[in-house]
Order: structure tokens, then C-alpha cells, then sequence
């Protein structure tokens, strides 16, 4: 677990419960383990990771790679969907490109593509997979650098931090709104209302100490509200459970929507949804050296 | 309160040879208070029985009693539990104050004889769904870590559950939490427990009298649908200085009482501090978790006819990690009363209450400061009308302001990039009128009947939003989800003006029908208006929730609660069986939209819904109240669950427009406590629970996204945690060296979940970061805990 800032980054005062309860464990008996559960299940669905960060601006073209998995029940293995035909479509200027699986059952879908159009107007995906046709839209968000990216000595709970500062100045023309990947699969989302238009410093705590020598790779996305709340909750669903504290457990539902044109009545499509989310971010990254 | 007929003394048919002739005889009135006779502190509840008239009357909350009968020459019996009884005859030809002193029968050598116990029911009143508990019940039931604790003890008791260890809180009748009225001295207390749940904010030794309704409320209580939990503290003995205190594993606590002016009036202080946090610099940590209270009271005797209380209240958590992280929250309370005698045959009581809940944060490594709260003040006047033994009359007002300041954001440093932000303050006006008459229709019928009228008004903010269509909500069938929609203007409307008001006749009807002294059958009906609520999207109230007032989005919450039951004194009192039929609707019960963030949320409308909620159960009770063995078991079996479907045919609703479980909803529970007095040394106490497991979400799938690896999730709440239970122990050693000493001591040695069953909390689904494989993680608090305590009072 890593130690999230609280309000005005994201709600994560469930992190902050998580830390009574730990905490309230050190004087009593009785705390955390791994137990045996036997779990409900469903068919498998389709499952899209089509976020595409958009790093460098000067190059005019972009690899886009587009990852089709399945879900599987809790404790199996996931796997990777192989997908009839998958389609990205700039509706502005009506260019289409078809991604292909360069390496056989990967599931990943990937092309060559102008960085124009995928900066410039509204950008369609469609895919067809197990006979549904399934469609998303979004658009280009861009965002700010990081002004710096530091390693910092205290820590929060415990010796066993890793602390690290991060420094950036918020554009006061726009309502922003970033996602922030630590790597390790460690996220955080915020959105400018408390420091919009000023430089803003945070901490970020990895929660064991991570070794000497290591490059951690920290990057800032743009993103638009709605993806804002979805990555959100994503986090707080994938998040270790807080107890009572949890947040009501939830299937986050992202952009993909079946579109299928079925002569039966709508519950099919309702119900025979895809997971993941289309979205086309600016990222700016930055290394940094962890020294013990 | 009225009561008919039970007595010891007088054998039943005796009664019969006395008719009473109502039409030409003079009456008059009796009248007068009961104290206890070493401290002058009030006596509630205490019977004044009139055996040959088969009536009586019982002392209300600050110990005043009237009864009116007709000329003559009467023996009265004065009893309540614990004391001593008082048989006088009197000669009742003009209006008479006699106020009566009992003594404490623990004072006493000889036996205990129990005539009246006022944790025995009382076949005859109408008052049904009604628990009462006395501060020693409360002392002898153990809890963790050997804390005495009110709300803790409630729950032994059926109807009344939690959402788990460490859930802050109860639910009663498959209610929500926010759904009880808790009531201090009349002042309401928004937060009833420290430290998460783990105490409660009521100090056990200031402690007077508790009375948990949990139907069949009478018309002078409103404002929350589904209990009302009323505590009475001691006001301070008049009479000497007394102090008490108790050493324990996490927290103590100190009470000193006495006399301003002998007889006439009197103080009490009383404080608890917890100090396991100070050992933990031991072990290294540089974190803090520390609750204290604080509890003051002066009260004055002007004359027989006039007393005024002083109260304060305070109380506050302290949480911190490092430095850098500091949480503060807790209740403050101020509070003047002033009971005057119109006559003696009217007593009233006016209370001015000034009440605060504070909750802040201090984040030194983002930068900011955070606070929130709720404020409000209250006036209400109540009058007990005694018109006759037959029929009694209550009546009053009560109007509450509040101000609710949903959070408030400032920058800790000049160094923070926080900008300040203030979240829009709310402010409302409740107020409400009631009548409450309590009838004795025949010998067998007695009747509790009224009607409230109560009246809320939001009232203007600096910002409001106003949206298209009055929706702040939209469903976007596309993506098949709930949104928030954008306000298309933001109004500034003056204070003064109303933006919503609410009006609502709330009718009560209780009735009770005695088939013989021995048997009863209670039934009865209440309507309840509640115009506050609790938003909380986390499964048990966190002090980060939020208050917030009904308003043009958010209605108020219209229960209806049918109850039925019946009622049985065993071998003349010596044991008693209680068992009701409840059935409770709850119109405008809200719920969330998934994935809704309520943390800093400046416009609450545009992540919630409207829906409706219900419960319905059996209760039974059956009590052991005589002899070195007592005790009760509790058996519940209930249904508690919402339904918010979608707003029209388009939409989903939530969990598809289903109904699904609350996420306090146990389908049995059953407690069982036993009190084993030894002899004059020792005395043993044990609990038994054992609860159906709540309602969870299990996941019924994964997926991964980026490097993210999420559960997903099928129906709400269908899963359960596996079932809990537990035995706590305790014993209790008083010394003989006590008897006769002015100092006494004892020590309460406990063990809180004997077999150290890990009960689960909640079962969370993660990936462990080190091995990468899934898991299923158990989050249990209590295993096995002993404690000790010791308590002196001199």
C-alpha cells in the first residue's frame, strides 16, 4: 500500500482509515490474513487498454498499441482476447487505420499512425469481437510538465518509506484534471480546484523501501473528467479493503459500449457490456535515481 | 407516566372490592419529588403506587411525580429498583407536596427484596419497544478492554445491532445510523463514539438513566426515524463531596460530586483521557490515538418550584501520524434547563442548548488545513400536564437552528499551493409542536396517543446551484451510468429566504390491553419526519461524513413503523418474556450513484438518489430478574433492506432498480448475557453474541488495465461475511474490607472474545504485491483481549 495525499488530490481518506486500523492493531490481537473464499462468477467479458500517451510532440508519428484482454474469476489467470477487427476513426477529417496483432496471441493491437490525428478533433474506436460490435470516443487532452522530481528523506508510518517530491505549475486557463503513474502500478488522479493556475508540490510515500539504484519512471497525464472519475475508482476498487471504511464495492463501467444492432430488445447490449477505457493523454515522464 | 395495577402487595381481587365513584367525590393532588437520600440526586422512574386503588403514577425525567385521587385516606408504596421501599399512609384531604427520600439498598446488610425493577417490564403501560437500563447493568455487562460502555451494552439487547468491530454507531430495526435520535441531558449529540467506535463519548460514571425506544415513540420526540436513545447524567450530590474513579488498560476516568450550598445545590465534574498512546514511543512509533471528555454540571434549587441545570459537555479525538498528519473531531455541548411548577399539577422544563460537532485535519506534507462541522441551537419547552391518574397530557415546542459547514480548506503554510475554499455553508430552521396524552381508557386498556407537527425550513446560502430541468443528476444512456450534470446558474440567495420548507403531522398511537395481571398485548403506530441525514459512502460512519439538510433536492425521510406484541411476567416477575412484530417503511431514503465521491463535494445532489427503504422483524426477550442468577437472551430475526430504482423507464436505477440488502442487515441475532452474583466478593458476568454475517460484495471477476489489476463486481450487498460470534467474561472482586469504609474499591478483571475467534470485519480483494497472486484478506480487529480495571469511589 502506498500512502495517497488526501482531499483535494483524490478521496483517499480510506487510506488514512486503512492506517487507524493497522495502527490500532499494534495494541491489540487480531489483524490481517489470507483466507479461503469460494466466489460467484461469470462468462467472460472483453476487456480494452486503450490508453494512449502521447509523450513526444515533435515526432509526427505515434505507435499506437491497444491491449484486448478477458476478465476471469478473481483467483485464475487472465488472458488475452483475440479480437475479429479493431478500427480507429478520426471523425474530423475522416481518416480511419485498422490496428493488427503484430505478435500472434498477445491480444496486443498496434499500428502507425500521424500524431495529427490523434491531436486533432474526435477519434473513434470500434471493434468487433464474439459477433458485438463495440464502439468509444474521446478526445485529446494535453498537460503540464513535471518542474521537478526529487527523492525525500522523511517518512509517514514507518521506516520502511520511500519518499519522493513532485513539483508542477497548473495551467490557470483550463480546468485540468492529471493521473499520475508511480510505477509499480501505484496511481493517483487530481483534479486543479484547490491549486488552479499555481505551482503545487506533493509526496508521494512508496510503502517499502525500494532499493538502491533503482530508476523509478514517474509520469503526469492529462486526462478529461470523465476518464478523471473512472481512473478514480479504479484505484480505490483495486486498493488493498479498509475495513469498514471501504468504499461500496462497484463494476466501474468505463467508455466502450456494446452498439450492437440486435432485433431483441436492449437488455443483451445493457448487459453484455466491455471494461477498460479509450483515451488519448499527453504525458510527460521523469526518472529519477533512488539512493538509499 | 401512568401505569395500572401491578403491585406485590395487594393480591388482585382485592382491588375489585373498591369501586371508584368518579362523579361526586373531591379530589386532590399529591405531589412532590424523589431523591436519593445520600445525595438528594433525582429518582427517575420510581413508582408511586396507590395499591387499593389499583393505580399509580411513576416519577418522570427529573424525579417529579403527580397523582390526583379522590378524597381519602390511601397507603402509598414507593419502590424502584435498587432502593429501598417506602410504605406510607396518608390522609389525602387537601393538595399535599410530600417529596420522598429512598435509600440505596447496596448501603444495606440485609437481603435485597425487589418489589419494582425497571429492567422488568411493566405489563401495563402502553409503551411497547421500549428498553430501559440502569448505570449498574451497564457497569457489570463487559466490553472490550474493560470499559464500561452504554452503547456497547445496547446492543446485547434485540432490535439493536452494528455494523461490525470497529463500525462507530448502532442500527436499530434494521435502521440506518443516522437514523437515531441521541439525546444527553435533551441535547442531541451528532457522534456517539471516540476512536472510531471503539468507546463511546457517554462517561458510565456521570450516567443516570438510558431509555432506548425503538417503536411506539411518543409524540415529543421526532427529528430521526428510528430509535431514540435518551440519557439522563447525574446532577451532583448536594448533600456531601463524593468522588469516583476507575484505572484501566487504555483509559481512565475521574468523577468528583458535591455540595455548592448544602441541599440546594451542587456541581459535578467527571473526565476520561485514554493514554495507550503514550506508551507507544516504546515501540517506536511516532503516532498518536488519544480520546478525552469532559462533563460538567451545576444545578440550584431555588425553591420547590423552580430547579435550573447547568451542563457542559466536551469532547475530543486526537489522531495523528507523525507530525504530519493531525485529525481532531468531537462533540461540544452547552445546555441550561430551568423546570418550573405551574401547579402541581403541571411541570414544565425549558432547555436552551447550544451544540457543536467539530471535525478537523491538519496535512502538513500536501499543505492544508481542513475542518467541518455541524452547529446548532435549540429551544424547547415541555409541560406534563397530570390531570388525573387516568389521563395525562404532554405538550411542547422545540425549534432547532442549524449551520452546516461542509468543510472548510486552508493552506497550513505560506509555502502551500493551496488555494483557501470554502464549501458552502447550509443553514436550517426545524421546529415542531406536539401533543401527548397517556389514558387509561378502562382498567384493562391503557392508551398513549399524539400528534407532532414538525416543520423544516432551508434556508438561503451564499451559492446555490441551479440546474436544467431540476436534475442534478443525469443518466447518460449511452454509457449506461449516472453523472453529475453542470448547473446552469448559481443563485445567491439571502439568508432569510426559503428555499424549501417541509411541513409534517406526525400522529403516534401505542395501545396496550391487559388480558391479566400477567399478560399483555401492545400495539402500536408511529409516523416520523426525519430532515437531517448522514451521507456516508463508506459501509459504517467515518467522522469525515457529512450532515446535510433536506432542501429542493433532497426530501426528507417519512417512516411509518407498525409493531406488534406481547408481553408475559413469569412466576409473578421473576422472569419475563417480551416478543414484537415490527414492519417499518421509510419513504426518500437516499443511496449513491456509483463511484460517488462525497469527501469535499460541494453539490451532494449530484451524486445521490432518491429511493425507499424497509425492515421488518421478530423480536423476543426473555429475562431472568430475581435471585443470584440473571440476565436476558435476545433473539432477533429481521430483514432490513432499499430498493432506488431508476427515475423512469430509461434508466437503471441503482443495482438495477432491484431491492438489495443494507449493509447492516443480519438476519439473526442473538445475545445472551448472564449475571452470576457469587457472594458479597465476587460476582460474574458473561456475554454470548452470535450474528448472521453482513452483507458484502464479493467480486465476480477481474480485469486488468494499465498495470492496475481490478476486482469487479455483480448485484449489490448479495454476498454475506461469514457469521460472527463470540464470549466475553468478566468477574468482579469487591473487597471485604469495603463494608464500612468510607474509601471502596474494586477490581473487574475481563476477557473480551474468550476463544479468540478471528471475526471478520470485512474481506477485502487484492493482489499481494509480492508474490503477485490474488487474495481474499480478512480484516479482524478483536481477538482475544483481557484487560483490568480498577475502581475506587469514596
Amino acid at each position: 500500500m502506498a500512502w495517497y495525499p488526501p482531499p483535494p488530490i483524490t478521496s483517499n481518506s480510506k487510506e488514512m482509515k486503512n492506517i487507524v486500523i493497522l495502527f490500532l492493531c499494534f495494541i491489540i490481537f487480531g489483524c490481517q490474513d489470507v483466507i479461503e473464499v469460494d466466489l460467484p462468477t461469470e462468462e467472460p467479458r472483453l476487456v480494452i487498454d486503450a490508453l494512449i500517451r502521447l509523450e513526444e510532440m515533435d515526432n509526427p508519428s505515434v505507435l499506437i498499441q491497444i491491449k484486448a484482454s478477458l476478465t476471469s474469476s478473481f483467483f485464475d489467470d487472465l488472458s488475452p482476447a483475440q479480437l475479429q477487427e479493431i478500427t480507429l476513426t478520426n471523425t474530423q477529417s475522416g481518416s480511419v487505420i485498422v490496428l493488427e496483432e503484430s505478435i500472434p496471441d498477445t491480444g496486443v493491437y498496434e499500428n502507425e499512425w500521424d500524431l495529427e490525428e490523434l491531436t486533432q478533433g474526435e477519434l473513434e474506436l470500434t471493434i468487433q469481437y464474439g459477433g458485438q460490435t463495440y464502439l468509444a470516443k474521446t478526445k485529446y487532452v494535453p498537460a503540464v510538465p513535471l518542474d521537478s522530481l526529487e527523492q525525500g528523506t522523511t517518512t509517514l508510518f514507518g521506516d520502511d518509506e520511500t519518499e519522493v517530491v513532485l513539483t508542477f505549475t497548473d495551467n490557470g486557463e483550463r480546468e485540468d484534471y492529471y493521473l499520475f503513474d508511480f510505477d509499480f502500478g501505484e496511481y493517483l488522479v487530481s483534479e486543479d480546484e484547490f491549486y488552479q493556475g499555481k505551482r503545487f508540490q506533493f509526496s508521494f510515500f512508496y510503502d517499502s523501501k525500494l532499493e538502491d539504484e533503482r530508476l523509478l519512471t514517474i509520469s503526469i497525464l492529462g486526462i478529461d473528467q470523465d476518464f478523471f472519475n473512472y481512473m478514480n475508482q479504479l484505484i480505490q476498487q483495486s486498493g488493498a479493503d479498509n475495513g469498514p471504511f471501504s468504499t461500496p464495492a462497484t463494476t466501474v463501467k468505463g467508455n466502450i459500449i456494446n452498439v450492437t444492432n440486435t432485433s431483441d430488445n436492449d437488455s443483451t447490449n445493457k448487459s453484455n457490456f466491455a471494461l477498460g477505457y479509450f483515451a488519448i493523454c499527453q504525458t510527460f515522464s521523469d526518472t529519477l535515481l533512488i539512493k538509499k | 407516566m401512568l401505569l395500572m395495577g401491578k403491585n406485590t402487595y395487594v393480591p388482585f381481587y382485592l382491588l375489585l372490592l373498591f369501586s371508584i365513584n368518579l362523579f361526586s367525590q373531591e379530589r386532590f393532588t399529591l405531589s412532590g419529588t424523589i431523591t436519593e437520600i445520600a445525595s438528594n440526586e433525582t429518582l427517575i422512574g420510581v413508582t408511586v403506587a396507590v395499591p387499593s386503588l389499583s393505580t399509580g403514577v411513576i416519577t418522570n425525567e427529573y424525579g417529579f411525580y403527580s397523582i390526583t385521587l379522590p378524597k381519602g385516606s390511601y397507603q402509598l408504596q414507593i419502590s424502584s429498583l435498587g432502593y429501598q421501599d417506602i410504605i406510607q399512609t396518608i390522609d389525602l384531604t387537601y393538595d399535599q407536596k410530600i417529596n420522598f427520600q429512598l435509600l440505596e439498598v447496596a448501603e444495606q446488610l440485609e437481603e435485597v427484596v425487589v418489589t419494582e425493577d425497571i429492567e422488568k417490564l411493566n405489563i401495563r403501560k402502553p409503551q411497547m419497544s421500549v428498553n430501559s437500563l440502569s448505570a449498574e447493568t451497564i457497569k457489570k455487562i463487559p466490553v472490550i478492554l474493560g470499559e464500561a460502555d452504554i452503547i456497547k451494552s445496547i446492543l446485547l439487547l434485540p432490535g439493536v445491532s452494528n455494523a461490525g468491530e470497529g463500525a462507530s454507531g448502532f442500527n436499530v430495526r434494521g435502521g440506518a445510523v443516522d437514523q437515531n435520535l441521541i439525546l444527553l441531558d435533551e441535547a442531541t449529540i451528532f457522534n456517539s463514539s471516540h476512536l472510531f467506535g471503539f468507546f463511546s463519548v457517554f462517561n458510565p460514571d456521570a450516567i443516570k438513566d438510558v431509555k432506548l425506544f425503538k417503536g411506539g415513540i411518543p409524540s415529543r420526540y421526532g427529528g430521526r426515524v428510528s430509535s431514540v436513545l435518551e440519557i439522563f447524567q447525574k446532577e451532583g450530590n448536594s448533600k456531601e463531596l463524593k468522588v469516583n474513579g476507575g484505572v484501566g488498560a487504555v483509559a481512565s476516568r475521574l468523577l468528583a460530586e458535591g455540595p455548592i450550598i448544602k441541599d440546594q445545590a451542587a456541581f459535578l465534574i467527571g473526565g476520561r483521557a485514554s493514554y495507550a498512546h503514550l506508551f507507544l514511543p516504546l515501540f517506536d512509533i511516532d503516532n498518536t490515538a488519544y480520546f478525552y471528555d469532559l462533563n460538567t454540571k451545576l444545578n440550584f434549587k431555588l425553591n420547590e418550584s423552580n430547579n435550573i441545570y447547568f451542563s457542559g459537555y466536551f469532547g475530543r479525538d486526537v489522531f495523528s501520524i507523525s507530525e504530519s498528519f493531525v485529525n481532531t473531531y468531537g462533540n461540544a455541548v452547552l445546555n441550561f434547563r430551568w423546570n418550573h411548577l405551574f401547579s402541581d399539577k403541571l411541570f414544565s422544563n425549558l432547555s436552551l442548548i447550544y451544540s457543536d460537532y467539530y471535525y478537523g485535519l491538519k496535512l502538513d506534507f500536501v499543505g492544508f488545513k481542513w475542518n467541518s462541522g455541524i452547529q446548532n441551537f435549540n429551544l424547547k419547552y415541555d409541560f406534563k400536564h397530570y390531570l388525573s391518574n387516568n389521563f395525562q397530557i404532554n405538550y411542547g415546542i422545540n425549534n432547532i437552528y442549524y449551520r452546516f459547514n461542509p468543510g472548510k480548506i486552508e493552506p497550513s503554510d505560506s509555502e502551500s499551493g493551496i488555494i483557501e475554499n470554502q464549501l458552502i455553508q447550509k443553514y436550517a430552521n426545524e421546529f415542531a409542536v406536539y401533543v401527548d396524552v397517556e389514558q387509561n381508557i378502562t382498567e384493562n386498556l391503557s392508551m398513549q396517543y399524539g400528534l407532532r407537527l414538525s416543520n423544516f425550513i432551508r434556508l438561503g446560502q451564499d451559492e446555490l446551484n441551479v440546474y436544467a430541468n431540476n436534475d442534478p443528476v443525469v443518466f447518460d444512456p449511452f454509457l449506461q451510468i449516472y453523472k453529475e450534470a453542470d448547473p446552469i446558474e448559481i443563485l445567491t440567495p439571502e439568508r432569510s429566504e426559503q428555499l424549501a420548507t417541509f411541513t409534517n403531522l406526525e400522529p403516534r398511537i401505542a395501545l396496550a390491553y391487559s388480558l391479566d395481571p400477567n399478560n399483555s398485548l401492545k400495539a402500536s403506530y408511529t409516523r416520523l419526519a426525519q430532515y437531517l441525514h448522514l451521507l456516508s459512502n463508506t459501509s459504517s460512519p467515518t467522522p469525515l461524513d457529512v450532515w446535510t439538510p433536506s432542501g429542493t433536492f433532497i426530501k426528507p425521510q417519512l417512516l411509518d413503523q407498525y409493531a406488534l406484541g406481547y408481553f408475559k411476567n413469569i412466576k409473578d416477575g421473576d422472569y419475563s418474556l417480551e416478543t414484537e412484530l415490527f414492519y417499518k417503511d421509510i419513504q426518500n431514503r437516499i443511496d449513491y450513484i456509483d463511484g460517488a465521491n462525497l469527501i469535499a463535494n460541494d453539490a451532494i445532489e449530484q451524486v445521490i438518489l432518491n429511493g425507499e427503504a424497509r425492515a421488518y422483524g421478530l423480536e423476543l426477550l426473555i429475562r431472568k430478574n430475581q435471585d443470584r442468577f440473571q440476565g436476558w437472551l435476545a433473539y432477533t430475526l429481521s430483514k432490513s433492506e432499499q430498493r432506488t430504482p431508476g427515475r423512469n423507464a430509461t434508466e437503471t436505477g441503482i443495482n438495477l432498480g432491484n431491492w438489495y440488502n443494507t449493509p447492516y442487515d443480519k438476519t439473526h441475532d442473538v445475545s445472551l448475557y448472564v449475571n452470576y452474583d457469587l457472594n458479597e466478593k465476587w460476582s460474574f458476568n458473561s456475554n454470548f453474541v452470535f450474528q448472521t454475517g453482513q452483507p458484502t460484495n464479493y467480486p465476480i471477476g477481474q480485469f486488468q488495465f494499465q498495470n492496475l489489476v481490478v476486482p469487479y463486481y455483480g448485484l449489490r450487498n448479495k454476498q454475506r461475511l461469514p457469521a460472527y460470534h463470540r464470549i466475553d467474561f468478566s468477574a468482579t472482586l469487591t473487597p471485604r474490607k469495603n463494608k464500612g469504609r468510607k474509601l471502596k474499591s474494586e477490581w473487574v478483571f475481563s476477557i473480551y472474545n474468550l476463544y479468540n475467534r478471528k471475526n471478520a470485519a470485512s474481506i477485502g480483494f487484492s493482489r499481494n504485491g509480492d508474490t503477485g497472486v490474488n487474495e481474499a484478506v480478512r480484516t479482524s480487529i478483536f481477538g482475544l483481549v483481557p484487560a483490568a480495571t480498577y475502581n475506587i469511589k469514596f
